[in-house]
C-alpha cells in the first residue's frame, strides 16, 4: 500500500455494556486500507471479526459501544467528532445473509430506486434506469422483470448480487462484506468474488472482507489481518503472511489446512479452541494454546511490532523478519 | 399477477359463504333444542289447546328437517320470518338497531386503534424507558378491568363527578363516547402490547440494519419498512377483535341503555323470539366471516410472499 489509506483505524475497541462491568469484545484494533485495495480480515467465530464491521458503520446495538478511533476518507466513523451518519456515506456494507437482509414486503425495485432517490437524489424516471443498470452491472439477467420481484423469490445467491446492487447505489469508497458468501455454494461463493473483483477493479472501490475461509482470503486478499480473541495478532501483504507466517496462530492455521497434491497424512489440528469474551487471559490470548508460551506470554500482552509490510504480535514469532 | 389475485379472492369468498351457511345451520338446530318458544310465549296459564294451536301456526309441528328445509329457502329468498313477540318482519326490526351497534364498534376500534398504536411503537422505539413501562402498565390495566366495572367507573367520574356526558342513551356523539372507551380499552390494550412486540422484532431484522446502513432517511425506514412488516401480526388480532366487539358490545350496550342490536339480543334470547335470535347470530357470524374474509385479502397485499404463492398455488 503506497498511497494514503481511505480507512484509517486506530485502537478501535468495542466493549458488552453490562451492569455488571463491560465486556471487552475486541481490543485495539489498527489497520489501514488503500484506495482499491482488498484487504481481508481473518478470524474464527467469535474472534470479533463483524462487530468490528458494525463498529465502523456506526450500527451497533445499543448494548455494544466502540471506542477508538476510524476515519473513512478523513471523515471520522468512530471517536472524537465522529459523525456515524455522514461519514459512513462513503461505505457499504453487505452481510452473510442476503435474503433475510432484504425488506420482505417491498420489491427488489422498490428497495433499489428507493436508495438512488433519497441517498443519490435521483428523479423518479432517471433512478429506474440507474437500478436497471446495477441491476445488470452485478450480473443479473433480466434486470427489468427483476425490479418486480420479491427476495422470496429469488436465490441466495442472486439475492447476495441485489445486496451488492443495493450497496453499489450508494457510491461506496469502501464496501465492507461480512462473510458475504459463507451461506452460498462453492460455485456461487466463486462468482460472487468474481463480481466483487471486478467491481473493485471497475470502480476503484476498496474491499474490507470478513471470512474465516483463509483460502478465499489467500487467493483475493492484497492484504491480510489476522483476528484472534479480539485482537490483531497478524498484519500484512497476503504473499507474506502466508508464505511466511510469523505469529503462532496463523502458522497453526495455515498447516491445518488441506493442500492439494500433499500426501495424506493426519492434518495437525490447534489444540483446545478460542476463548470467550471475559475468559481471555492476562496476557497474549493465544498463549494457552500456543506450544511456544513463557511465563513472559500469559503475563504481558505482546506489542505489535515488525514492519509496515508485515506486523505482528507475538513474544515468540516463528521466524524472525529478515 | 391480477388474475391470480383476482382468483385468490375468489377462494376465499366460497369458503366465507360456506362458513356463513354453516352458522345458519347449527343456529337452527340449537335454538330448536333450547325450549319449545310456545309455552314461554303464552306463560304459565296457557291451557293445552292454546299451545297447540300457536305451535302450528308458528309451523313448529312440521318434522325438524321440514322446517330447516322451509327456513333455508325463505333465507336464500330474503325472508328470515317474522317475529313470534313483536309480529313483524324479524330482519327489518334487528336493521333497525344494527346502525347504532355499527356506530359503537366503529367508534370504540377507532378509539383502540388511535390509542393502542401508537403507544405500541413508542414502547418499542423507547424500549425499557420509562414511557415504555407506563404504556406497558397501561396496557395490563386495560386489558384486566371488567368492562362493566369501567362503565361504572366512567359513569362515575364524567358523567355525576364532572357532570360532562350524559350517563346513558343514544343521538349524540356525547353518548357515544364512554360506552366506546369502555368496549375499546381491552382491545387498545391488546392492540399496544401486540404493536410493540411486532416492531420489536421488525427493528431487530437484519432488513432494518441493512436498509440503516444504507443511511436511508429514519421516518423512511420506520415508514416504508418498519410499518408494514409490523402491520401483519396487529391486522391479525384487530381482525379477531371487530367479531369479539359486536359480541362483546352485548354488555356495553346494556350497561349504558345504547339502542343496538346487543340489548335487542337480551330480550329476545329470554322470549324465546327464536326468528329474531336467528338473524341476529346470522348477522354476527356474517359480520365475523366478512372481517375475516378483509383481513385475509388484506394480508396479501400487506405481504408479497402470501400473495404470490397463492397465485402461483
Amino acid at each position: 500500500m503506497t498511497q494514503a489509506p481511505i480507512l484509517d483505524v486506530r485502537d478501535l475497541s468495542v466493549a458488552l455494556l453490562s451492569s455488571t462491568g463491560n465486556l471487552p469484545i475486541v481490543e485495539d484494533l489498527s489497520f489501514e486500507i488503500g484506495p482499491g485495495e482488498f484487504f481481508a480480515l481473518v478470524g474464527e467465530s467469535g474472534s470479533g471479526k463483524s462487530v468490528s464491521c458494525l463498529a465502523l458503520m456506526g450500527l451497533l446495538a445499543s448494548h455494544l459501544q466502540a471506542r477508538g478511533h476510524a476515519a473513512l476518507c478523513g471523515r471520522a466513523l468512530v471517536g472524537d467528532g465522529a459523525d456515524p451518519r455522514r461519514a459512513r456515506s462513503g461505505a457499504a456494507m453487505i452481510f452473510q445473509h442476503a435474503t433475510q437482509s432484504l425488506n420482505p414486503v417491498r420489491s427488489i425495485g422498490f428497495q433499489l430506486m428507493e436508495t438512488l432517490r433519497t441517498v443519490r437524489r435521483e428523479a423518479r424516471s432517471t433512478a429506474k434506469s440507474s437500478a436497471i443498470g446495477l441491476l445488470a452491472e452485478v450480473g443479473l439477467a433480466n434486470p427489468e422483470r427483476l425490479l418486480a420481484a420479491y427476495p422470496h423469490q429469488l436465490s441466495g445467491g442472486m439475492n447476495q448480487r441485489v445486496m451488492i446492487a443495493l450497496a453499489l447505489a450508494v457510491e461506496p469508497t469502501l464496501l465492507i462484506a461480512d462473510e458475504p458468501t459463507s451461506s452460498l455454494d462453492v460455485t456461487m461463493q466463486a462468482q460472487i468474488l468474481d463480481l466483487l473483483d471486478k467491481l473493485r477493479r471497475d470502480r476503484g472501490m476498496a474491499v474490507l472482507f470478513v471470512t474465516h475461509d483463509l483460502a478465499v482470503a489467500a487467493e483475493r486478499a492484497d492484504r491480510i489481518g489476522v483476528l484472534y480473541a479480539g485482537r490483531l495478532v497478524e498484519l500484512g501483504d497476503t504473499q507474506d503472511v502466508f508464505s511466511k507466517p510469523l505469529h503462532r496462530y496463523t502458522a497453526g492455521l495455515l498447516a491445518s489446512m488441506p493442500r492439494f497434491g500433499a500426501p495424506e497424512t493426519r492434518l495437525p489440528a490447534l489444540a483446545g479452541s478460542v476463548p470467550l469474551p471475559g475468559a481471555w487471559p492476562s496476557g497474549c490470548g493465544f498463549a494457552p494454546r500456543c506450544v511456544a508460551a513463557t511465563d513472559s506470554c500469559r503475563a504481558v500482552h505482546p506489542a505489535f511490532r515488525g514492519e509496515p509490510s508485515h506486523r505482528y504480535a507475538c513474544h515468540h514469532p516463528v521466524r524472525q523478519l529478515a | 399477477m391480477t388474475l391470480g389475485f383476482i382468483g385468490f379472492v375468489a377462494q376465499k369468498t366460497a369458503r366465507a359463504l360456506l362458513t356463513v351457511l354453516f352458522i345458519v345451520t347449527l343456529v337452527f338446530f340449537v335454538l330448536r333444542l333450547a325450549g319449545d318458544p310456545a309455552t314461554v310465549l303464552l306463560g304459565p296459564e296457557a291451557t293445552p289447546d292454546m299451545i297447540e294451536e300457536l305451535t302450528v301456526r308458528l309451523g313448529l309441528d312440521q318434522p325438524l328437517w321440514r322446517q330447516y328445509l322451509a327456513y333455508l329457502s325463505n333465507v336464500l329468498s330474503g325472508d328470515f320470518g317474522s317475529s313470534f313477540l313483536h309480529n313483524r318482519d324479524a330482519l327489518a326490526l334487528v336493521m333497525e338497531h344494527v346502525d347504532a351497534t355499527l356506530l359503537l364498534s366503529g367508534a370504540a376500534l377507532a378509539f383502540a386503534l388511535l390509542i393502542g398504536v401508537p403507544l405500541g411503537v413508542v414502547s418499542a422505539l423507547h424500549r425499557g424507558s420509562a414511557w415504555d413501562r407506563a404504556a406497558m402498565t397501561f396496557a395490563v390495566l386495560g386489558y384486566c378491568i371488567p368492562n362493566f366495572f369501567l362503565a361504572v367507573l366512567l359513569m362515575l367520574l364524567l358523567s355525576i363527578h364532572w357532570a360532562l356526558l350524559p350517563t346513558s342513551g343514544g343521538g349524540s356523539l356525547a353518548h357515544l363516547v364512554m360506552p366506546s372507551i369502555t368496549l375499546g380499552t381491552a382491545s387498545a390494550a391488546i392492540i399496544a402490547r401486540f404493536t410493540r412486540s411486532a416492531m420489536l422484532e421488525v427493528l431487530g431484522s437484519r432488513y432494518m440494519r441493512a436498509a440503516e446502513a444504507r443511511d436511508l432517511p429514519t421516518v423512511r425506514l420506520m415508514v416504508h419498512h418498519a410499518f408494514p412488516n409490523a402491520a401483519i401480526p396487529v391486522v391479525t388480532v384487530v381482525g379477531f377483535m371487530i367479531g369479539g366487539m359486536i359480541g362483546g358490545s352485548i354488555v356495553t350496550e346494556t350497561v349504558f341503555a345504547w339502542p343496538g342490536v346487543g340489548r335487542l339480543f337480551v330480550s329476545s334470547v329470554a322470549n324465546r323470539d327464536i326468528p329474531v335470535v336467528q338473524v341476529i347470530v346470522l348477522l354476527s357470524g356474517a359480520a365475523m366471516v366478512v372481517t375475516n374474509l378483509v383481513i385475509d385479502i388484506l394480508y396479501g397485499w400487506l405481504d408479497p410472499r402470501i400473495r404470490l404463492r397463492r397465485a402461483a398455488g
